[in-house]
């Protein structure tokens, strides 16, 4: 097979989506801090070129299901930002009206299925929506994150195995952040990886550096590729690391901060940067001008999130 | 019309479905060559194929779940829990899933499926095979519960219940799969959320379903003898609730009763009881009086078995309580 390039084009536009998604969950953050936003948001800081890599290489007709951290997911399908912030907003311009707030948003124009509140619950989802493709002969791949505390469910072992002897094209995105909550994943799993698990299903499985969106972005498309060709199910896993708490006032008192510092020197968005200085000669000047349309654009998107209410 | 046992008719409804609408399919453990535990789909992988005819694994947690997934695609899958105890399984995709997804994002996320449960006592298969949990689930807003009594409502029934393109829980009470009943020449959907008045009467109304209708009717019988003139209702689906039958029938009659399989707390009873404080108040001579499961296990032995739920005797000696209140 021929390896799938990502072009320096991509590689930019990528860097612009995980820059703009970073941007938004930091002010969504400070939004919440001063309470102008109800409930409670999981945010994605650390996890965008899981989202980003992810669904650039997902065509049209592929469907969507993610789960309660679902901003940077959304974003990258090419959600509109004003659209999600209304809804974390409770606006009723919001993607479900105000009824579904931060962990619930469908988008149909961009076959974005779903996010969801329950754990592991959009993973049988997308496996009735491979089915469903299979059993009508529709085009695309179902796709659906999760996190590794999604692996502690039952559902997720009798979906991946429905999947499995099935052959439905279905493609399991584990990003794997490290911790369920407060709970690391070394105590949750007796196994080291989330596709250890794999060999259960006899099922292709693939583990890769979540924050390398060029790596996961061209693993991403080869996989796609092969599902589309011979339908199956594949389980990825994204090493990955929630720089953000789990959710609005988390302390973070489960974890050192030294692992946090070895986390921070994987940034996905320092390393993509330091990949388009290589590429294509990015420099402060062209940073400094992303920066001013990243705020001019959230400006906007919170503007319109907070023009109306019920 | 021709006389066909609930099973035939079920059957036949299934299999007209599955020939005029390619959008659904049946899922479930043990539908394919063994033909379903109670034998409704025998014969059907053979006709339809097994991609119309999904056996699963052991999994109902994960097929319910599924099932929603391809339902919010545009299928319309037909799902059968083998006992509806194990439907317990289960309640994630119809509680947070299957009633939610149009609920938050509109119409066109609706998942229209149907979930046959073959449910309820009689036959001693003990604690964790003779279940209703119709009581359970009418908790859950905008979920849709038929209960039929007889051959030819389970066939319209779940005609109906497939029109309706809504999350379903069809339950079918395993004692009447071998009752027979005359069935129309062709099937045709009947309406969901209306009951029907099935014996006239003056005197008290007895609001049932499922099993309980021909136990209400048996004692309606022995009742008459003593010239107490019964009116029996049956509800066809418990969610939404025939409000309007059962208060107009309490306007004449007074007196009432209900009758389940699920237990009395918080059951079918309790809702029907609310409903008649709220609106038929003034017209009662006779407090409203609930017969249910009893609050237990129910036992595998026979004789234990049907202590716990209410019988013609039972029913009867209620039924002389409150007309000589």
């Amino acid at each position: 097979m021929i390896p799938i390039m990502m072009q320096s084009e991509q590689l930019t536009d990528a860097y612009i989506q995980m820059s703009f998604i970073r941007a938004f969950e930091h002010r969504l953050n400070e939004l919440f801090l001063q309470g102008l936003i109800a409930g409670t948001t999981h945010l994605c800081v650390g996890q965008e070129a899981c989202a980003v890599g992810v669904c650039q290489a997902l065509k049209a007709e592929d469907c969507l299901f993610s789960n309660h951290r679902g901003h940077g997911h959304l974003l990258a399908r090419g959600a509109d930002p004003g659209r999600v912030m209304a809804e974390i907003f409770g606006s009723p311009r919001g993607y479900a009206g105000g009824r579904g707030g931060s962990q619930h948003m469908a988008i149909g124009d961009l076959n974005f299925m779903g996010t969801h509140g329950i754990t592991a619950g959009t993973i049988p989802l997308a496996v009735g929506c491979a089915l469903h493709k299979k059993l009508r002969r529709e085009p695309g791949v179902a796709v659906v994150f999760f996190g590794d505390g999604a692996i502690g469910e039952g559902i997720f072992h009798e979906s991946l195995n429905m999947a499995a002897i099935w052959k439905v094209p279905v493609l399991f995105v584990c990003e794997n952040n490290q911790y369920a909550m407060s709970t690391a994943f070394r105590k949750i799993s007796p196994v080291a990886h989330v596709v250890d698990r794999a060999s259960a299903y006899n099922m292709e499985a693939h583990r890769v550096d979540g924050n390398d969106v060029e790596a996961v972005h061209e693993l991403v498309a080869e996989i796609r590729g092969g599902i589309a060709e011979q339908p199956h199910a594949v389980l990825l896993e994204l090493d990955t690391y929630r720089v953000s708490g789990h959710s609005r006032g988390d302390p973070c008192v489960y974890r050192s901060r030294e692992e946090e510092a070895h986390w921070l020197a994987l940034d996905p968005l320092a390393r993509c940067r330091r990949r388009l200085e290589e590429e294509v000669a990015w420099d402060d000047a062209r940073e400094a001008a992303l920066r001013e349309e990243i705020g001019s654009r959230l400006k906007a998107a919170e503007a319109f999130a907070r023009e109306e209410s019920y | 019309m021709r006389e066909l046992s609930m099973s035939a008719a079920i059957r036949e409804a299934l299999a007209q479905i599955l020939q005029e609408r390619p959008e659904a399919f049946l899922i479930g453990e043990d539908i394919g060559v063994y033909g379903g535990a109670f034998k409704t789909t025998s014969g059907f992988v053979d006709q339809f194929g097994s991609d119309r005819v999904i056996d699963t694994p052991i999994s109902e947690a994960g097929f319910v779940s599924i099932a929603a997934g391809a339902a919010l695609m545009g299928s319309h899958p037909i799902v059968e829990i083998m006992f509806m105890d194990f439907l317990a399984l289960a309640f994630d995709g119809i509680i947070n899933v299957a009633v939610k997804w149009r609920e938050i994002y509109g119409p066109e996320y609706a998942m229209p499926m149907i979930v046959r449960a073959p449910a309820g006592a009689g036959r001693s298969y003990g604690p964790t095979h003779s279940q209703s949990f119709e009581g359970l689930l009418q908790n859950v807003p905008r979920l849709t519960i038929c209960c039929p009594s007889n051959p030819a409502d389970a066939a319209s029934l779940l005609l109906g219940a497939m029109a309706l393109r809504e999350p379903v829980i069809f339950i079918e009470h395993k004692a009447l799969y071998a009752r027979k009943g005359m069935v129309p020449e062709i099937l045709t959907p009947g309406a969901i959320g209306r009951a029907g008045i099935v014996r006239r009467g003056t005197d008290l109304t007895i609001v049932a379903y499922g099993r309980q209708v021909p136990i209400a009717l048996q004692a309606a019988e022995q009742l008459a003898a003593e010239g107490i003139d019964c009116e029996v209702i049956d509800l066809r689906t418990v969610k939404p609730l025939d409000t309007e039958a059962i208060i107009s029938s309490i306007q004449r009659t007074g007196r009432g009763m209900s009758l389940e399989e699920s237990p009395i707390i918080g059951g079918i009873g309790s809702e029907i009881a609310a409903v008649i404080m709220e609106h038929a108040f003034d017209y009662l001579e006779a407090p409203f009086a609930r017969l249910g499961a009893a609050e237990q296990a129910i036992p595998c032995n026979p004789k234990l078995e049907e202590q716990c739920f209410p019988t013609i005797a039972t029913v009867a000696a209620k039924a002389r309580d409150l007309v000589a209140y």
